[in-house]
C-alpha cells in the first residue's frame, strides 16, 4: 500500500491541484461549473491531447519532438484538400494518416537512424512541415469542406461530445500500449539506457522510428478533429501549441530525460492544464499571459523533480555522515 | 555482502587479534632492526558504505623489494593511493622513516621521495621526454624555463638508470616499456625513498621486463624501497625479498618470500583452496554451436577463426586492447561491417543486430556492467524480462505474471539477494554482475559470449559465477567464450585458451599445455605467426 501510494504520489498531486483549480476557476464565474460549459471546453483540448499522447512514447524513449503541431497542419490541410477534391472520409483520413506517420517516421530515422539530436532535428521538421502546410493551403487556407469531414466536431455521444470520448479512447490506448505491450517496456528501458537496452537485444532503432511515426499519426487524427471543429484548414494551424502540449506530457511525470510516466498522469495534466486555461479565461486573463503561466509549469515541472532529487540526495549525504563518524569512533578505541 | 565463502567471514577477525604480532616477528627476524622506510599502521578507508580497506598494518624496509599481492578489490590500489597522497584515509597514519607524514596530493608525496609508476604510464603525450620527467618541478633561471638545465639533467638522469632515450622525444611515439621507464625517471628526479610500481610489467613484453628488473635490483643497491604490486609468481621470486598479501580490504600476511610457497600464498589471496585444474568433464563435446571463420574488420582484427562446441568454456587471453572483445561484439551483431563467416548451429548467420543473435540464442555479457549490462534505474525484474520480451509475450501484449516467474526462477538459480521490485542501483556489484548474467539466461541461449564476467566483484561471488558457468557448461550443455584478463580465472576455468594480439588469433592452446607464462609469451609475442591458425578441434 505504502509503495502504491508512493508510486502514485504524482497523480495524486495532480488531483488535488485539479480539484483547487476548479474551486478557483468556480469562484470567478459560477458558469464554470455548468456541464455543457465544461464539456465545451474539454473539446477545445482534445486537440492538444491526442498530440500529447503522442508524444508520450517519444518522451519516455528520452526523446522530444517538437514538430507535432506542424504535423498537425500538413494533415489538416490536407484533409481539407481531400474534402474538397471529393475523396471519401475513410479514404481520405487513411491517407492523411499514412502522410503524418510518414513526417513522424522522417523525423525518428534522422534521430536514430543518422543519431542526430532530436531537438535539433524536429526544430528543423518544425518550419520545413509548417512550409509544406502553407503551401498545399495556400494564402487564403481552404474552406468549404464537405459536411462528411466537419461531423466529428458537432457529434455527441450521450451528452458527451465525440471529439472528447474519442481523447478517453487514445488516452486508454496508450496506456495499454505503454503498459502492458512490448513496445511499451522496450520505450521505458530505452529511455532508461539505450546503451544497455540495445546490448539486452532490444531493437532501439525500430523502438524509436515507431515512436515518431506514431506521433506523427496522433497529430494527424489532430488534424481531423480541427478541421471538423472549425471547418476550415490554413498553414498555421496549430502554430504555437507545442508548448501547451509538451508542458502536458512533462508536467504528467513524464521524465524529460525518459525512462518514466504514465498515461494516466498525462491525462490528469491535460486536465489540470485545461482547467487553468478556462479558468484563467473567464478571469479574462489576456492570452499571453496565459503562454506565461503555461511556460512557468512547464519549467516548473522539470525542476520540481530535481529539486526533489537535490533535497534527497542532501539528507541522505547527511545522515550516513554521521553514521560514519560513530562507527569510526566505536572502531579507534579497539 | 553476507554471501561469503568458507572462511572469508572468520579471516579477518583472525588476523584483528594478532595483526601485530605477525608483522612485528617476521620483518626483525630477517632485517636489522633498523627504522622502517615505511610504516603503515591501522590504515582503514571507506567509499560510502564500502569498507576498501580496514585496519593495514605493515613496514616495508630500507632497500628492500616488498611485493603486496591480493586479488583484484582487495584494496592494493586504495593503499597506494593513500600512500601517495591521492586518497586520505579515514583511520591510521604512516610514518616515513620513523617520521609521521601525511600528504595531501602526489606531488607533495614525491616530494618527500615517494613516486607511483603505474601499468598505464600517467604523463603528457605531447611534451617531450625531459619536459615530462621535470613536470612540476621545472628547472628555472630568473623565473623563466631553464630548458638547457632541464635537458642536460634528464640526459644524466636516463643514462644513470641505463636508458637509450631522446630527451627531445615527443612522449606519444614511445611504447609502453619507455613510458614507463620514463616515469621512473620522473620518480627519480627527487631523491628516491619509495618507488611504487603497479603492475609494471603486465604490459611489456619479457625482454623489457628483464630490463626493468635489472633497474629495480639495481635501485635496490642503491638503498632504494620498492613495493611491487603483481600477479606474476614467478616475478615476485625472482624480485622480492618480502611479501604481503591483501584480502578483501584487509592484511592477511607479510612474511619473506622463502616462507611462502605459491599454494600458500593463492591460498592467503583468495581465502581458500583454488583448484586450478579444469573440472573433469564427464560428457564428451558436443558439435560445434558457434563457428567463425576468417573474421575481419579492418583495423580492429583480422582473420579470426575459431569454434566454441557444446559443453566447452573456451577462454580468449590477450592485451587489453588487442581486440578481444571488439571480436565478440561484432559475433553478436555490433558492428555489420564485419566481414567472415559466422555459424550458429551450423547455419550461417550474418550479425546484424543483437536482437537477431539474441534470437538465434547467441547473447553477449557486456564487458562495463553498470553502463551497458544492466539498466541500475530499472527493477530486478525489468532488466532480467528485458531481453526476453518475444518470450514473455503473445501478440506484443506482456504477461506481469510471466516475467516474474521468469525474474524468481533466475533469482533463484543464480541466488541474487534483493526483492524482485529492487532497482539494481541498491544492489552490490556482484548481484548487478548477477543480474546482468540472468538477464541473458532468462532468454534460453545456447552460445554465452562473456566479457570479463567477474570483473571488479568480490571473491566469493566470483567463485560463484565460475560454478555457475561450469554448471551451464557441463549440466546445460552451453557453448562459453569467456574474455578475460584475469590469467588465473582463464586457468581455472576455461577448457581451451585462445590467446589475440594485435587483432590476430595467435594461439589456441588446449588446457593441458596453458600456464600463464604460455598465455602471456604469447599475447605479447609480435607478428602473425601463429595468425589464421585454424581451430585444431
Amino acid at each position: 500500500m505504502k509503495q502504491f501510494i508512493r508510486s502514485y504520489a504524482w497523480e495524486g498531486t495532480l488531483v488535488v491541484l485539479i480539484v483547487l483549480a476548479a474551486i478557483w476557476s468556480s469562484t470567478l464565474s459560477p458558469y464554470f461549473l455548468n456541464s455543457v460549459n465544461l464539456l465545451n471546453s474539454a473539446a477545445f483540448f482534445v486537440i492538444f491531447a491526442l498530440m500529447a499522447f503522442g508524444l508520450f512514447p517519444i518522451v519516455v524513449q528520452g526523446e522530444i519532438d517538437i514538430s507535432l503541431a506542424s504535423t498537425l497542419a500538413v494533415g489538416a490541410v490536407l484533409l481539407a484538400n481531400l474534402s474538397v477534391a471529393g475523396i471519401p472520409l475513410v479514404a481520405g483520413l487513411l491517407i492523411t494518416l499514412l502522410v503524418c506517420a510518414l513526417l513522424g517516421a522522417i523525423n525518428g530515422i534522422l534521430v536514430a537512424v543518422a543519431g542526430l539530436p532530436s531537438l535539433a532535428v524536429t526544430l528543423g521538421t518544425l518550419g520545413a512541415y509548417r512550409g509544406i502546410a502553407y503551401i498545399l493551403a495556400g494564402d487564403a487556407g481552404i474552406t468549404g469542406l464537405t459536411p462528411e469531414y466537419t461531423q466529428l466536431g458537432s457529434t455527441w455521444v450521450g451528452a458527451v461530445p465525440a471529439t472528447v470520448v474519442l481523447a478517453l479512447v487514445v488516452a486508454a490506448g496508450f496506456g495499454v500500449l505503454m503498459g502492458f505491450t512490448r513496445f511499451g517496456r522496450a520505450s521505458y528501458a530505452i529511455g532508461n539506457s539505450a546503451k544497455a537496452s540495445r546490448m539486452g537485444g532490444i531493437a532501439v532503432i525500430r523502438n524509436r522510428v515507431i515512436a515518431y511515426a506514431l506521433a506523427g499519426a496522433m497529430s494527424g487524427l489532430a488534424g481531423l478533429v480541427w478541421v471538423s471543429q472549425y471547418q476550415s484548414a490554413r498553414g498555421d494551424n496549430a502554430d504555437g501549441s507545442i508548448l501547451f502540449v509538451i508542458t502536458a506530457v512533462v508536467l504528467g511525470g513524464v521524465s524529460i530525460k525518459g525512462g518514466s510516466g504514465r498515461a494516466l498522469g498525462v491525462l490528469l495534466s491535460l486536465v489540470l492544464l485545461g482547467t487553468l486555461q478556462t479558468g484563467m479565461k473567464l478571469a479574462n486573463v489576456p492570452g499571453t499571459s496565459q503562454t506565461l503561466v503555461v511556460g512557468l509549469l512547464l519549467v516548473a515541472s522539470i525542476g520540481l523533480p530535481r529539486a526533489y532529487q537535490l533535497i534527497r540526495a542532501r539528507i541522505a549525504a547527511h545522515r550516513p555522515a554521521h553514521a560514519r563518524t560513530a562507527a569510526l569512533e566505536d572502531a579507534t578505541p579497539a | 555482502m553476507a554471501e561469503v565463502v568458507g572462511d572469508r567471514v572468520s579471516f579477518p577477525r583472525e588476523r584483528h587479534e594478532a595483526p601485530v604480532s605477525e608483522q612485528t616477528v617476521s620483518i626483525p627476524e630477517t632485517r636489522s632492526p633498523v627504522i622502517p622506510r615505511l610504516q603503515i599502521q591501522g590504515v582503514s578507508k571507506s567509499f560510502e558504505a564500502v569498507h576498501a580497506l580496514r585496519g593495514i598494518d605493515f613496514s616495508i624496509a630500507p632497500g628492500e623489494i616488498h611485493a603486496m599481492v591480493g586479488e583484484n578489490g582487495a584494496g592494493k590500489s586504495t593503499l597506494v593511493g593513500i600512500i601517495t597522497g591521492l586518497l586520505t584515509p579515514n583511520t591510521g597514519q604512516l610514518l616515513l622513516d620513523g617520521e609521521p607524514v601525511s600528504f595531501s596530493s602526489p606531488l607533495q608525496a614525491r616530494h618527500h621521495g615517494i613516486a607511483a609508476v603505474y601499468q598505464d604510464p600517467n604523463l603528457f603525450p605531447h611534451l617531450s621526454i625531459a619536459e615530462n620527467i621535470f613536470t612540476g618541478q621545472y628547472p628555472t633561471r630568473a623565473g623563466a624555463l631553464d630548458s638547457a638545465t632541464m635537458r642536460r639533467r634528464a640526459q644524466e638522469l636516463l643514462a644513470r638508470l641505463g636508458f637509450e632515450l631522446d630527451v627531445d622525444a615527443l612522449v606519444a611515439g614511445l611504447t609502453v616499456a619507455e613510458a614507463q621507464y620514463v616515469e621512473i625517471a620522473r620518480a627519480m628526479s627527487s631523491d628516491l625513498r619509495l618507488l611504487i610500481l603497479d603492475e609494471p610489467t603486465s604490459a611489456l613484453t619479457p625482454g623489457e621486463a628483464a630490463k626493468l628488473y635489472d633497474l629495480v635490483a639495481r635501485l635496490k643497491s642503491q638503498g632504494t624501497s620498492v613495493l611491487w604490486i603483481s600477479h606474476r609468481m614467478e616475478e615476485i621470486r625472482r624480485l622480492a625479498d618480502t611479501i604481503t598479501v591483501l584480502r578483501d580490504g584487509t592484511h592477511v600476511r607479510t612474511a619473506p618470500v622463502d616462507e611462502l610457497d605459491d599454494a600458500t600464498m593463492i591460498k592467503l589471496m583468495v581465502g581458500r583452496s583454488v583448484a586450478l585444474e579444469a573440472v573433469a568433464r564427464d560428457r564428451p563435446l558436443g558439435p560445434a554451436r558457434l563457428s567463425v571463420s576468417n573474421l575481419s574488420l579492418p583495423g580492429v582484427f583480422d582473420g579470426i577463426s575459431f569454434n566454441v562446441h557444446e559443453g566447452e568454456i573456451v577462454g580468449v587471453a590477450g592485451l587489453v586492447g588487442s581486440g578481444r572483445s571488439e571480436v565478440a561484439q561484432a559475433i553478436f551483431g555490433l558492428s555489420p561491417r564485419m566481414t567472415g563467416t559466422v555459424l550458429v548451429d551450423g547455419k550461417p548467420v550474418r550479425p546484424r543486430s543483437p536482437g537477431q543473435m539474441s534470437e538465434l540464442g547467441l547473447v553477449y555479457l557486456p564487458e562495463d556492467r553498470d553502463a551497458e549490462g544492466v539498466i541500475s534505474s530499472m527493477t530486478i525484474t525489468d532488466n532480467i524480462a528485458l531481453p526476453s520480451l518475444p518470450r514473455l509475450s503473445r501478440f506484443g501484449f506482456m504477461s506481469g505474471r510471466k516475467e516474474r516467474e521468469a525474474a524468481s526462477e533466475q533469482q533463484s538459480a543464480l541466488s541474487i539477494k534483493g526483492r524482485l521490485k529492487s532497482f539494481v542501483s541498491e544492489l552490490s556489484g556482484g548481484n548487478r554482475q548477477k543480474v546482468a548474467l540472468a538477464r541473458l539466461l532468462a532468454t534460453g541461449p545456447k552460445v554465452l559470449l562473456l566479457d570479463e564476467p567477474t570483473h571488479g566483484i568480490d571473491v566469493g561471488t566470483k567463485a560463484q559465477v565460475h560454478d555457475i558457468m561450469r554448471k551451464l557448461a557441463r549440466e546445460e550443455r552451453l557453448a562459453i567464450l569467456m574474455i578475460s584478463s584475469d590469467l588465473p580465472e582463464v586457468l581455472a576455468v576455461s577448457d581451451r585458451v585462445l590467446v589475440v594480439s594485435r587483432g590476430r588469433l595467435v594461439d589456441d592452446i588446449p588446457i593441458e599445455d596453458a600456464s600463464q607464462e604460455s598465455i602471456l609469451a604469447a599475447a605479447t609475442r609480435t607478428g602473425a605467426g601463429g595468425a589464421n591458425k585454424e581451430d585444431s578441434k
